[in-house]
């Protein structure tokens, strides 16, 4: 599963993978990726959250 | 005919069979005058003879066989100035029924006269006798040889004429005409840009500057760029670069090229320095590929190694048909 963030800017990703790996959905998570060009933050996890889990994860990405 | 014209010299040419070249008197170089000669009067040569140059030149040689003669006062080899070329020349200069040479025969002016070609018949003067001819005009003036006038044939008389023009224009011998500058054709030769021999210059690219990264680990790989295309079938060159680094100085970046199924390149990079400090390594490589008329993908795929991010930009593929 993948989720789609826009990120205008260069996001930290060690930074959000160390959020990630200390959160509530670190089990799900695979790897994130950044292109510049098209400038949207993907997130690959195992599978879908739920919708618990996806505000999670959308307050992790507003972090960096 | 072609010859470099110039002033000042060279040959004033052969007036061909014309008639007179031109007043012998105080012509240039009468010359060999060849079957001219008679004047109609005869004997008297005329002043031809006295020829000599007007200019500085002249040889006036002699006017003719036997019976020329008179030449009367013609025999004007012109004056001096700078002839033409008189080229071939047709059937000028009939005289008419006197003397007069017209025009034909003309050496031009000798003075620094060109060449004068051959005249072809010219010469006829008419009723008078078989004159006419003044040979070979001389050098007149500063020129050159004048030429021979050819013979005259059956010109005759050439009475008062012989004139052969105040020079300058005179003496034109028919088409003959100047000379020009023959010379250089042009620039022949240079076939313009050949450039590129058709197909084998073919090339194919496509490139990302951007920058990209991941977290993805080793052997995840994740694509940075992908290059697809149906080739002509032959022989490639697949070239590639990027720059790549790692988030933490010490780190390591892979990334491969392949397509998809042979990799021809896959590397471990250490990063010494960060991308926070610009640590940004380079790469290239290339590999000569045969490929047939079907869909190619190429890609240049990248991850970290186990930990922090991997970076990468300025991705490139080029293939380039070599045979």
């Amino acid at each position: 599963m993948i989720y789609y963030y826009t990120k205008t800017t260069i996001p930290d990703l060690d930074t959000l993978e160390i959020a990630i790996l200390n959160s509530s959905i670190s089990s799900t998570y695979e790897y994130f990726r950044w292109d510049e060009g098209d400038d949207k933050l993907k997130v690959h996890l195992n599978r879908e959250l739920n919708s618990s889990e996806k505000i999670v994860l959308d307050g992790l990405v507003a972090l960096v | 005919m072609h010859l470099i014209g110039g002033a000042g010299s060279g040959f004033s040419g052969y007036s061909g069979v014309s008639g007179y070249s031109g007043y012998s008197g105080l012509s240039g170089y009468s010359g060999t005058s060849g079957l001219s000669g008679y004047s109609g009067y005869s004997g008297y040569s005329g002043l031809s003879g006295a020829s000599g140059s007007i200019g500085t030149s002249g040889y006036s040689g002699y006017s003719g066989i036997g019976t020329s003669g008179y030449s009367g006062t013609s025999g004007f080899s012109g004056q001096e100035g700078s002839s033409g070329y008189s080229g071939t020349s047709g059937v000028s200069g009939y005289s008419g029924e006197s003397g007069y040479s017209g025009f034909s025969g003309y050496s031009g002016e000798s003075g620094s006269s060109g060449y004068s070609g051959q005249s072809g018949v010219s010469g006829y003067s008419g009723v008078s006798g078989e004159s006419g001819w003044s040979g070979e005009s001389g050098e007149s003036g500063t020129s050159g040889h004048s030429g021979y006038s050819g013979e005259s044939g059956t010109s005759g008389y050439s009475g008062e004429s012989g004139y052969s023009g105040a020079s300058g224009e005179s003496g034109y011998s028919g088409a003959s005409g100047g000379s020009g500058y023959s010379g250089a054709s042009g620039v022949s030769g240079y076939s313009g840009t050949s450039g590129y021999s058709g197909a084998i210059a073919n090339y194919y690219y496509a490139e990302d500057l951007g920058e990209s990264n991941t977290t993805s680990s080793y052997a995840t790989y994740v694509n940075k760029l992908t290059y697809t295309f149906t080739p002509t079938a032959g022989t490639y060159i697949l070239e590639w670069n990027f720059v790549a680094v790692h988030s933490s100085a010490g780190g390591d970046v892979w990334v491969r090229v392949s397509n998809g199924t042979d990799v021809y390149s896959e590397a471990r990079i250490n990063c010494v320095n960060s991308y926070t400090n610009v640590g940004w390594v380079a790469r290239t490589g290339f590999i000569r590929l045969t490929l047939a008329a079907v869909s190619n993908s190429f890609y240049i795929d990248f991850c970290r190694h186990s930990s922090g991010t991997a970076y990468i930009k300025s991705s490139k593929i080029l293939l380039r048909r070599v045979a």
